[in-house]
């Protein structure tokens, strides 16, 4: 083996990709026509892998459909937290210390989804949907002053449901903040 | 979405056959498989796009085969199987003729190259994935992968001619 075969070996495996420039892989060429050792090496490398066939049993199908179905009841069960909690909310109007329950759904859909935007939207949607199904109650039960027009009475009932949402959103984005820092420290050890 | 779908679909046989030549366990293959795809799923806001989704996914293989490996499961898997040896691991009747016909002597040979080597032969041979990806993977350049490939491979084709002969 002299200087050349071992080039060679080097140059091989680009050279199976085709990555060598023109004239080098001439010289591999011309190379491996003189040295036997180095055509053998090159007969091997072209020769693909024998690999054994691997087949899953279930297949994908069915997993995929296993995990959609265990993350939509995930999703159910958060949805459905977070409209009993905009429901108790609207019940216990007076004790404010029940919106601190909104952190806590914050930090856990949170450690869940591990993304703000799901925690967004999971929060904030029940409880803006509620209080403006709360106000379409009382406006049609005629509870409220005929003095306001409809329009205006929707209209400043949207900005209230809003507030509302906005006010709770905002713990819960506060609890998944608290989320994000325990994920934080876990990761420290 | 359906994209999306027909990507798991096309990547799914390949992280599986990943798994199982690494634990030549068909239970722990289907259940690894099953972690990674729900990971991909659940946390699909993190697959940002600096990479190929294949790619992605398999780096997600490698840390659920990692906290496999630390999980009581796993030794449990382990006491089991040594208790129960010389019968060869997770006995369905075909997988017994297979290992008596020796049909996983590449899957074996592959095992006993050193740990960075086996890595990349394993992806690019079951795992079907390019060099470009595997260097992502591995944390490696692509020709750092190509060649190391090209090397195992020449290693691994020599001993089984030598075997042959």
């Amino acid at each position: 083996m002299n200087k050349g075969c071992f080039i060679a070996e080097d140059l091989l495996p680009l050279y199976q990709e085709g990555l060598l420039q023109p004239e080098t892989a001439e010289w591999l060429e011309e190379h491996m026509k003189t040295c036997n050792g180095c055509r053998e090496l090159g007969q091997l490398l072209r020769k693909p892998v024998e690999k054994e066939t691997i087949v899953s049993e279930s297949g994908p199908d069915k997993m995929m459909a296993k995990i959609n179905f265990k993350l939509s009841i995930y999703q159910i069960i958060f949805v459905g937290m977070s409209f009993f909690m905009a429901i108790r909310t609207s019940i216990l109007n007076e004790s404010f210390g029940f919106i601190l329950w909104y952190a806590v759904l914050g930090a856990v859909t949170y450690l869940f989804y591990r993304n703000m935007k799901i925690v967004a939207v999971i929060s904030f949607l029940p409880i803006f949907l509620w209080s403006l199904t709360q106000s379409a109650v009382d406006f049609s039960a005629g509870r409220i002053d005929s003095s306001l027009s409809a329009v205006s009475y929707f209209l400043s009932s949207a900005m209230g449901a809003l507030w509302v949402a906005v006010i709770h959103l905002s713990f819960a984005l506060i609890g998944s903040l608290i989320g994000a820092l325990i994920l934080k420290l876990k990761e420290r050890g | 979405m359906k994209e999306l779908e027909r990507l798991y679909k096309e990547i799914h046989p390949k992280v599986y056959a990943f798994f199982f030549v690494k634990t030549f366990d068909k239970t722990a293959a289907e259940d690894l498989t099953h972690d990674v795809f729900y990971e991909a799923v659940k946390g699909l806001h993190y697959f940002e796009g600096h990479s190929t989704l294949q790619t992605w996914l398999f780096s997600i293989a490698k840390n659920v085969l990692k906290k496999y490996y630390r999980s009581k499961k796993y030794r449990l898997r382990l006491e089991k199987q040594l208790a129960e040896s010389p019968s060869p691991p997770s006995a369905s009747p075909e997988e017994v003729y297979l290992l008596k016909e020796g049909t996983w002597d590449l899957a074996k040979r592959i095992g006993r190259l050193d740990d960075l080597s086996r890595e990349i032969v394993i992806l690019r041979v079951y795992g079907e994935l390019s060099f470009k990806e595997i260097g992502d993977v591995v944390g490696q350049s692509e020709n750092y992968a190509r060649v190391a490939f090209h090397r195992s491979k020449l290693k691994l084709q020599k001993e089984t001619r030598a075997e042959d002969e």
